[in-house]
């Protein structure tokens, strides 16, 4: 009997790297839908020049390599989405490529492209632009008032604050909870269409693509937390209500904590791995520096997973010297 | 002659090893904590880079001349006791050379005593080589240590002012502060390792190629 | 009980959004070849949280009488750093002749455990961050428990920073410090900017 060694994401024989890729694009694009009946063709735009920066980001890398070139498994395309989702609508053009070339250069192609890398691609990226740029960042137009969106060019809009920002300062956020379902209200671009964004969760989960355990432990820990330690004076249920639907935490809980190759690969572990990562989102969202803290939760979170891998294993493995003394 | 010769070039081979192919921070892992985090200026690396030559030079030839006299256990803490009394003329010579140096620096240049770096070829490598190569060994590393240093600190501040030494380059500087913290630090010392190792891995290929077989 | 409340909350906040090594970038050397020895790692940090403490404890005890006088403002760093010293001789010479079976095999830990950044950095980060005697204290054990928990880390790391797959150029340290780097990134979302 001849024994393959394989690399994550570990998938059974119907389906393929490729197809789980080409789910969670799909699902991401149907996050684009809302957005484009509503500001234009500009989040399009976006994503097509994102997706087309992190290809041509891993074509370059090849070449330098001199490996050859496969882009067949959509994992770039699935890497930019994330990124834009992420991010403004009223966000440069550079903005979103510049943390594309970090997700690419640095987080993925120097670990062995797809199946080897320790951290989220598109976490890693969005956490570099976050900490180099973050006025445009967090700086999100009012919908409200938008006017023309141009679909290329930087435009300047009247401003308003996301539903995050204002629960970050302890402010009781202007808009309902329920009035956040439909999604208009400023934010990053993929992160407000609620019900979408379930509806995608669910696909995916159908689908296989997606663990529901992971999410449902990090949603889960995530509510406790808003629930018993509410960050603006309202009732527990209003509480879990703002959190859950403000900023990418729900995002980040169907698109992000659940990527096969940095999540663990047991059932047990993967519940441990979602509720510390849930728990890590919300301790960023009170104690960190920024309103959104989803994408260096899930680094951290992303660097836990081998430990706990381990820890429920019960093995010990030592490593090949990295270095010279 | 021949002696003489044998000598020079070997002393230049572990310059050159201390300078690029066995380069203490990109090969090695040491010193990391200059570089990343006072290394995101010019003027902060090249007053590190001094203080580093001032302290390193004289601590390992020191040690190069009593440290096997020593115990090897008590070895390390007198190192570091040498390390502490020796900091007060480099930081004297490095403020004189550059004034105010040492006291912008303030911590950075205060752990310089305990780098990694300098402590460990005065503990490991001076008490057990002669004086010429523990010269070089310490020149050669002090210069690949300010080369790292000084790369790390052009790239973060070309990135977040557009400027070199507080000199306008014509580049607009578009980043934030966030090149300065750290983290941009070990990327930038990532891809300098990246490079000396595929240098290094090219240069044993070559030295392969050319290994003549025994008959 | 407030004091051990206060002292926990420091504690936590040396692990998490204050944490020297990830958001400060000190004693990744040490940090790193503690996780090649994953067998002697519990050790390891047990002395580096022990040192810490006694680098902190005599920081804060010698504060006062370093900044009555400008000369000694200026022999700082050299005192604290011969403290370091003493305390490591102190300690070696103890284990040495009380416990002798125990320092031949764990002696080799104490002088990388003693002597480096992570430790000599706390009279410092004692006056950068102002902290009372029951802080300093608690950053200290914290401090401790983040180098146990970075070395952990780094012990896993061989795995995701040496594959067949990855160019060679990268394979070993160079993808070890782009490892450093992205987990350092996530730390910075704690503090938003500098910790020194």
């Amino acid at each position: 009997m001849t024994l393959n060694e394989a690399r994550a994401p570990f998938v059974k024989s119907e389906a393929s790297v490729s197809s789980m890729m080409r789910d969670v694009l799909f699902a991401l694009a149907m996050l684009l839908v809302l957005p484009v009946v509503h500001y234009g063709i500009r989040p399009l735009v976006m994503a097509g020049v994102t997706m087309l920066a992190c290809a041509l980001y891993e074509i370059l890398f090849s070449l330098i390599q001199t490996k050859s070139i496969s882009l067949s498994d959509c994992s770039s395309m699935v890497t930019g989405m994330i990124i834009i989702m992420l991010m403004p609508l009223n966000a440069p053009l550079w903005l979103p490529c510049a943390a594309a070339a970090f997700a690419i250069l640095v987080a993925k192609m120097p670990f062995g492209s797809i199946g080897h890398t320790p951290f989220n691609p598109a976490a890693a990226g969005v956490a570099f632009a976050t900490l180099c740029w973050p006025k445009q960042m967090f700086s999100y137009f009012n919908p409200a008032a938008a006017g023309t969106i141009p679909a290329y060019g930087d435009f300047t809009a009247a401003l308003a604050p996301s539903p995050a920002a204002v629960l970050k300062s302890g402010l009781k956020p202007d808009i309902l909870p329920l009035d956040m379902l439909w999604g208009v209200f400023a934010g990053p671009l993929g992160t407000t269409g609620i019900l979408i964004i379930c509806a995608c969760g669910l696909f995916l989960f159908a689908k296989r693509t997606a663990r529901w355990d992971i999410t449902v432990s990090f949603l889960i820990v995530a509510a406790l937390i808003a629930a018993f330690f509410p960050r603006i004076a309202c009732s527990s249920l209003t509480s879990v209500k703002y959190e859950l639907m403000s900023g990418s935490l729900l995002f980040c809980s169907v698109f992000m904590v659940t990527d096969p190759v940095t999540a663990p690969h047991r059932a047990l572990g993967r519940i441990l791995y979602g509720a510390f990562a849930g728990f890590l989102i919300m301790m960023f969202r009170r104690f960190g520096a920024f309103e959104q803290g989803a994408c260096f939760a899930v680094i951290i979170a992303n660097a836990a997973a081998p430990q706990i891998d381990a820890l429920l294993v019960g093995s010990q493995r030592l490593g090949d010297e990295p270095y010279d003394e | 002659m021949t002696n003489k010769r044998n000598l020079l070039r070997e002393t230049g081979t572990i310059f050159l090893n201390g300078v690029f192919f066995k380069n203490p921070v990109l090969v090695g892992a040491l010193g990391l904590y200059p570089v990343v985090a006072a290394g995101y200026n010019m003027k902060n690396a090249v007053e590190l880079s001094l203080l580093f030559l001032f302290l390193s030079l004289p601590l390992n030839l020191l040690f190069c001349l009593v440290g096997e006299m020593m115990s090897v256990w008590i070895r390390p803490g007198l190192v570091l006791t040498a390390s502490a009394v020796l900091y007060l003329p480099a930081a004297w010579l490095t403020e004189k050379l550059m004034p105010g140096a040492v006291t912008a620096l303030g911590m950075f240049a205060s752990l310089m005593i305990c780098n990694s770096v300098i402590l460990s070829r005065a503990d490991e490598y001076a008490p057990t080589h002669i004086g010429w190569a523990v010269a070089a060994d310490a020149v050669g590393g002090s210069v690949g240590f300010s080369l790292v240093i000084c790369l790390t600190a052009a790239i973060r501040e070309l990135w977040l002012k557009g400027s070199l030494w507080h000199t306008n380059m014509g580049v607009y500087g578009t980043a934030d502060a966030g090149v300065s913290l750290p983290f941009f630090g070990f990327i930038l010392l990532g891809f300098f390792a990246a490079f000396v190792q595929w240098a290094n891995e090219k240069r044993s290929q070559k030295a392969e190629k050319r290994r003549v077989p025994r008959i | 009980m407030t004091t051990f409340v206060q002292m926990l909350l420091t504690a936590l906040l040396a692990v998490t959004a204050e944490n020297i090594l990830f958001a400060g970038g000190i004693g990744f050397s040490h940090a790193l070849r503690a996780g090649r020895r994953p067998k002697t790692l519990g050790l390891y940090s047990i002395f580096v949280t022990v040192f810490t403490l006694i680098s902190m404890v005599s920081g804060s005890l010698l504060a006062p009488l370093l900044a009555g006088s400008e000369t000694l403002t200026v022999l700082r760093p050299a005192i604290l750093a011969l403290c370091a010293a003493a305390a490591y001789i102190a300690a070696s010479f103890v284990i040495k002749t009380f416990f002798s079976q125990f320092y031949r095999k764990y002696g080799k830990l104490l002088s990388p455990a003693a002597i480096n950044t992570v430790v000599l950095s706390m009279p410092y980060v004692l006056k950068s961050f102002k902290l009372s005697l029951p802080d300093a204290v608690g950053f200290a054990l914290g401090t401790g428990a983040a180098f146990f928990l970075a070395a952990l880390v780094f012990s896993r790391t061989s795995e995701s920073c040496k594959n067949a797959d990855m160019p060679k150029a990268f394979s070993g340290l160079p993808a070890v410090l782009l490892y450093i780097g992205i987990l350092s990134m996530a730390f910075a979302g704690f503090t938003g900017g500098k910790l020194f």
